[in-house]
């Protein structure tokens, strides 16, 4: 009785495969989403960050007396 | 010697085709169709990424929808020839798994759509959600013949979730479009009703013309359509909508009218029923075509549509 419960418990249907597969692709997919929107976001932010870098750098490095207002 | 199938003694459950079918696909199709219509509608412009992120959040809330009413209706279901073949009155899956499927599909995509999208989206969702199942499903629908009017608010605000989405505000353009489909819910469930309404009478569902008659149910129908068929062409007044759009509507609200007043005064025999049957066939086209027209206005340019509109 107790083989045939360890028997039991470890045979997987084909039906449990296939729902334990689609979760895995549920679960794969939802994970892609999450980094391929943060990506979108982030992607944006980063390049006005670079951007706005780019121009305060531009600015210091001209000749004194031309710019005062950076770092103010 | 013959050898036990083991797999056949353990109870393989639902496929994923039955849990496919939870999701009610055709409804999903259709609340997809109109979410993308307001979504697309709304000015401004969304990164496509996530725009599809918004579209799988709608789909997944209308299918988890699906699936909760589907758990509770189980009783109804099982006795109603339309619905017997769905998968708990099949025996393949349990109203609790049901359940669960729905809300936990229900908490995932509201969540997504608050974390990747905006939160005015996710929780306009999550109304449209409560309100399907708890308003709808579990109160109007059983208890009251006007359970299509309010229910069909739950089918009208797709487009305004996804107008939200875009914007992250309601608008008034997005209101005309919840009270497009609002208004034209009740006379095309109403003319299917008129002449397939036995299985609703058997189980207790309180549809008009069990309740009220089918005069009373005509009289009703033409009403809606006079409320609808100027709604239709608001777009246009509002400035969201183009020449075409403007034409398709006036058009398609003429034919819309002439056949609800048609089924209003034509009562008797095959022909009364033919006319129920020709009303809720247009009224399918009607808003898929409103819908549709708006969609490729939007998509291509309404000017650009509007110059061909001139040509022809």
């Amino acid at each position: 009785m107790a083989v045939a419960d360890a028997n039991k418990t470890a045979v997987v249907t084909p039906g449990q495969r296939r729902r334990s597969i689609a979760i895995a692709v549920g679960l794969g997919a939802l994970a892609v989403i999450f980094f391929a929107v943060t990506m979108v976001r982030l992607g944006g932010n980063v390049a006005k960050r670079m951007e706005m870098e780019g121009k305060a750098s531009r600015s210091i490095t001209l000749p004194a007396g031309q710019e005062t207002s950076v770092g103010q | 010697m013959a050898v036990p199938d083991i797999e056949s003694m353990i109870d393989d459950g639902g496929s994923v085709g039955d849990y496919v079918a939870l999701l009610k696909p055709r409804v999903m199709s259709l609340v997809l169709f109109t979410a993308l219509v307001g979504l697309v509608a709304a000015p401004g412009s969304m990164h496509p990424v996530v725009a599809f992120v918004a579209l799988l959040c709608i789909g997944v809330g209308a299918g988890a929808s699906g699936a909760l009413n589907m758990w509770y209706d189980a009783d109804i279901d099982a006795l109603m020839q339309r619905t017997a073949a769905r998968p708990i009155p099949r025996g393949k899956v349990t109203p609790e798994e049901a359940l669960g499927f729905g809300l936990f599909l229900s908490g995932a995509s509201v969540l997504v759509m608050g974390m990747l999208v905006n939160w005015a989206a996710a929780a306009l969702l999550a109304f449209t959600i409560f309100f399907y199942l708890a308003i709808y499903t579990m109160w109007l629908k059983r208890s009251t013949p006007q359970n299509i009017v309010i229910g069909g608010a739950a089918g009208a605000f797709p487009p305004m979730v996804g107008w939200v989405a875009a914007t992250g505000t309601v608008s008034l353009e997005s209101v005309v479009l919840f009270a497009i489909i609002f208004f034209w819910t009740p006379p095309h469930f109403w003319a299917l009703a008129l002449y397939r309404c036995r299985d609703y009478e058997r189980v207790g569902v309180p549809m008009l013309p069990v309740v009220a008659g089918a005069d009373e149910t005509r009289k009703q129908i033409w009403i809606y359509s006079l409320i609808l068929a100027p709604l239709g062409v608001l777009p246009v007044a509002l400035g969201f909508a183009g020449v075409i759009y403007g034409a398709v509507s006036i058009v398609a609200g003429g034919i819309f009218l002439r056949d609800a007043w048609r089924v209003y005064t034509i009562r008797e025999g095959r022909e009364g029923d033919a006319m129920a049957q020709r009303l809720f066939k247009f009224s399918i086209l009607y808003l898929f075509v409103l819908f549709a027209v708006l969609l490729a206005e939007n998509l291509v340019g309404a000017e650009l549509l509007g110059s061909v509109g001139l040509w022809l």
